[in-house]
């Protein structure tokens, strides 16, 4: 595919992404210590503990005796919630650059997205 | 060796090849949790679910800093599938799964059928109209061919018909059993004409909002074993990270063929749940 410099404009590019990078590698790596301490737990032969991973007070406990499963948990919760955070930042970040069109698309991307998480849980 | 060990080792490869193609790796982490492991396959899902977002999470920033992928084109995709994944639950009922993995077989087929043939007579750029801008509904962009150096413009085209695949394949995808990438991967590169290189960067950083709604549900639900989902994820997180850095070494016609492989073996699965409904 060649280029063609006539129509590389500036303004052809994407708004720029380093805050959104950021706030994904950050969920990563907090996901990655998390499920880290969880496997070097269980190798170190912790009590592995067990709850449901919707009892937050039952994982905050578990993380004080280092249980790989409240441990693992707290990496469910991170990879689940860094795409919205991602999204959050994203409408943030075209909203410096002044393009409302793609705004109103991340916005409704979380909006939708919401909806149909609660619709699923409320069937 | 240890269940978990063998998760965290093939999801090490689930998540570098998902990361490469745009697709979530769960094409590879499904079967082995459930027929190679013997998990529960609702539970197999749930932490493969993990695994999808955990690969597009590791992959994307480095797919964003580069500006490899297009992320307003990303959004507007997600919004037609997302809308057609809530009218899905209402649709279900009056389609018929069988007559669906059909037709979804012989597309699939037919699409690796034309990247194969676009490898021999690749797609000349298409040109962007002038007012297409980087605001508004351009959709026109610019990239850094990374094995070449050279800066590709490209307009995506057919936004209308593009977003209307989406919105139909989030309509049909719970009910098919398939991931976004297998689906946005061509809507993007045969129908709309974005290069294979942004279609595939694209895809994978929109796995991670797609998975998560479905995500969400499991986890409140309770289904998610996350002693399970500890070693999957830790593994597509090391995986999509060297798939990333791979991706950029490897030519846009590897790339193809590599989606072609998942393609073919997506349309074979499609047609034995064809044949065997």
């Amino acid at each position: 595919m060649s280029a063609r410099p006539s129509i590389t404009k500036p303004e052809l590019k994407q708004a720029p992404g380093g805050h959104t990078s950021a706030v994904l590698s950050g969920g990563v790596a907090v996901a990655a210590i998390a499920f880290g301490v969880a496997l070097l737990s269980e190798v170190a032969g912790t009590d592995a503990g067990s709850g449901e991973m919707t009892d937050l007070a039952a994982v905050l406990e578990g993380l004080l005796v280092l249980s790989p499963w409240a441990w693992s948990s707290v990496g469910v919760y991170a990879v689940v919630l860094t795409p919205v955070a991602g999204l959050v930042v994203t409408a943030w970040e075209f909203a410096s650059v002044g393009d409302r069109h793609t705004v109103v698309l991340a916005l409704a991307v979380i909006g939708v997205l919401m909806v149909s998480a609660l619709i699923s849980l409320l069937r | 060796m240890s269940a978990a060990l063998i998760a965290l080792l093939v999801s090490v490869g689930a998540g570098g090849f998902g990361s490469l193609v745009g697709i979530g790796g769960g094409l590879i982490i499904v079967p082995l949790l459930s027929v190679g492991l013997g998990y529960d396959v609702k539970t197999a899902i749930a932490a493969s679910l993990i695994g999808v977002i955990a690969t597009s999470l590791s992959a994307s920033p480095r797919y964003i800093r580069t500006g490899l992928a297009d992320r307003r084109l990303a959004l507007l995709l997600l919004v037609a599938a997302a809308l057609g994944g809530l009218a899905g639950g209402l649709t279900a009922g009056y389609l018929d799964g069988r007559a669906l993995s059909l037709l979804f077989a012989l597309l699939l087929t037919g699409v690796a059928l034309r990247m194969l043939w676009q490898i021999r007579h690749p797609v000349t750029p298409l040109p962007v109209d002038d007012d297409a801008t980087g605001s508004g509904f351009g959709f026109a962009s610019t990239f850094v061919e990374p094995t070449t150096g050279e800066n590709v413009a490209y307009q995506a085209r057919r936004i209308v018909p593009g977003t209307a695949v989406s919105f139909v394949a989030g309509n049909i995808s719970g009910l098919l059993g398939v991931g976004g990438g297998v689906i946005n991967v061509p809507t993007m590169n045969v129908l709309m004409h974005v290069p294979i290189r942004v279609a595939t960067t694209t895809s994978t950083y929109m796995l991670a909002a797609t998975a998560a709604a479905s995500a969400t549900v499991y986890v409140v639900s309770g289904r998610v074993d996350p002693m399970l989902a500890a070693p999957v994820a830790l593994g597509v997180i090391v995986g999509a990270r060297i798939g990333a850095r791979l991706s950029m070494r490897l030519s846009q016609n590897v790339l193809r063929l590599a989606f072609v492989a998942v393609a073919a073996v997506f349309a074979v699965s499609m047609f034995a749940q064809y044949l065997s409904a």
